[in-house]
């Protein structure tokens, strides 16, 4: 049985004296004008009453809080992978605790910012709060192909990830997975070319993670993140000595949708 | 110019340019499958009547220079914004009765960038409102049971500040 299922007679009459129209609209015309709606405002329609509940279920509005749109200021937002780079954001903010440098400050303000853009009324949900978020218990969506990142063969990281997820078995053709990228602050080489003598630094790409996206609800996806955020950041901690490091090295991740094709 | 007659659902004749009518792909189909002769008899548009059919025709006779719809169903114009033309704002300003007839309108009569119009001005409709002014606004009953509501609240506890 179809779940948005509900009798016109039933949305006309709705015990009132005025008659509902909206409700009477064919679902594949309700569900056209919710899907101009953004995640925020769907999120609030799913209180109004149980059918545009049910109809928010939908693959084809699920799908919607996954695509790309332009926000006033004419940046490009994607929503949910978007909410996913905040609470990855928030998440390393708080682990990251007292040692807390300019840097990741910098990063969270961003990331912040874009929230405040995206939600003009929205606070950023961090570790503890994503399970009251919703479309929490979603599958995970590709995300469209125009907004996803491609793979930059000149990027030595981008290869080895690469390289990686090749030997792993992709006999179901299905890679869409959601990278966590990790780059760390570390010495480089002296310039002569600028003529000083003084060490200069370069971000320099680590072997980043990625999380498959098939199969996983949304809530899994932010967990997964979350965790690899937290043991990265301790995993790095141990590895300030290796060559080429610079005590007190920070991780700046970035964070990257990407499907192999 | 040739013109075609339009039959009401309440037995209306109005009399409508080919050119303006074929913004409609029913009507255009249809023309075509009788090769566009319908000079003698009246088109029966069975689901309109002619309040409702007056306002279609109003709005293709506005927009019967405009370029056809993009095929692509998911073109990005189409569905990212909801910026809809000042003309198109103003002949939707009708009371909700009219506007939902329009929108069945343009879905029965397959005129997709009147669908369009039709879908924006709701969707604006609910655009920054609270859900008990959505409710208000379109009459929408709160069905939710009182356990049902408080779930719904904890959801939405980010979107509410």
């Amino acid at each position: 049985m179809d779940p948005t299922a509900t009798s016109t007679e039933d949305l006309l009459s709705n015990g009132d004296s005025k008659p509902c129209f909206v409700l009477a609209l064919p679902n594949e015309i309700q569900i056209q004008i919710l899907a101009y709606l953004d995640i925020t405002e769907q999120a609030l329609l799913s209180k109004t009453c149980q059918h545009w509940r049910r109809l928010l279920k939908t693959e084809v509005l699920i799908r919607t809080r996954y695509s790309l749109r332009r926000n006033p200021k004419g940046l490009k937002v994607n929503y949910l992978h978007d909410l996913i780079d905040i609470y990855c954001a928030t998440v390393k903010f708080h682990v990251s605790g007292k040692e807390t440098t300019e840097t990741i400050l910098l990063e969270a303000d961003t990331s912040w910012a874009t929230a405040n853009i995206l939600y003009s009324t929205v606070e950023p949900p961090h570790a503890g709060h994503a399970q009251n978020l919703p479309f929490i218990d979603e599958p995970m969506c590709r995300p469209p192909l125009s907004s996803t990142s491609k793979l930059d063969p000149n990027d030595d990281c981008d290869a080895k990830l690469h390289q990686e997820q090749e030997n792993k078995d992709t006999s179901d053709g299905d890679l869409s997975a959601y990278r966590i990228r990790l780059v760390r602050l570390c010495a480089s080489e002296p310039s002569w070319n600028v003529g000083g003598d003084e060490k200069s630094y370069i971000w320099r790409g680590v072997p980043g993670l990625y999380i498959p996206i098939k199969g996983k609800t949304v809530q899994e996806v932010f967990e997964e993140g979350a965790r690899c955020i937290i043991e990265h950041r301790y995993k790095g901690e141990n590895d300030t000595e290796k060559e080429g490091a610079v005590d007190n090295v920070d991780y700046n991740l970035t964070y990257r949708t990407m499907i192999w094709l | 110019m040739s013109t075609i007659k339009l039959l009401s659902s309440d037995n209306a004749e109005l009399a409508v340019d080919k050119e303006v009518a074929e913004r409609s792909i029913l009507i255009k189909n249809m023309l075509e499958d009788v090769g566009g002769d319908m000079s003698d008899q009246a088109i029966p548009i069975p689901n309109v009547n002619e309040a409702v059919l007056r306002k279609v025709i109003e709005w293709c006779e506005h927009h019967k220079s405009d370029p056809p719809p993009p095929a692509d169903e998911d073109s990005d114009s189409r569905k990212k914004s909801t910026d809809i033309e000042e003309w198109d704002q103003k002949f939707m300003q009708v009371d909700q009765e009219m506007l939902f007839e329009i929108i069945l309108a343009a879905n029965y009569l397959d005129i997709k960038p009147l669908l369009d119009v039709g879908c924006k001005t709701v969707a604006n409709m609910i655009k920054g409102k609270s859900p008990e002014e959505i409710r208000k606004t379109f009459n929408i009953q709160n069905d939710f049971t009182p356990e049902e509501e408080d779930q719904i609240r904890r959801e939405n506890e980010w979107a509410e500040e």
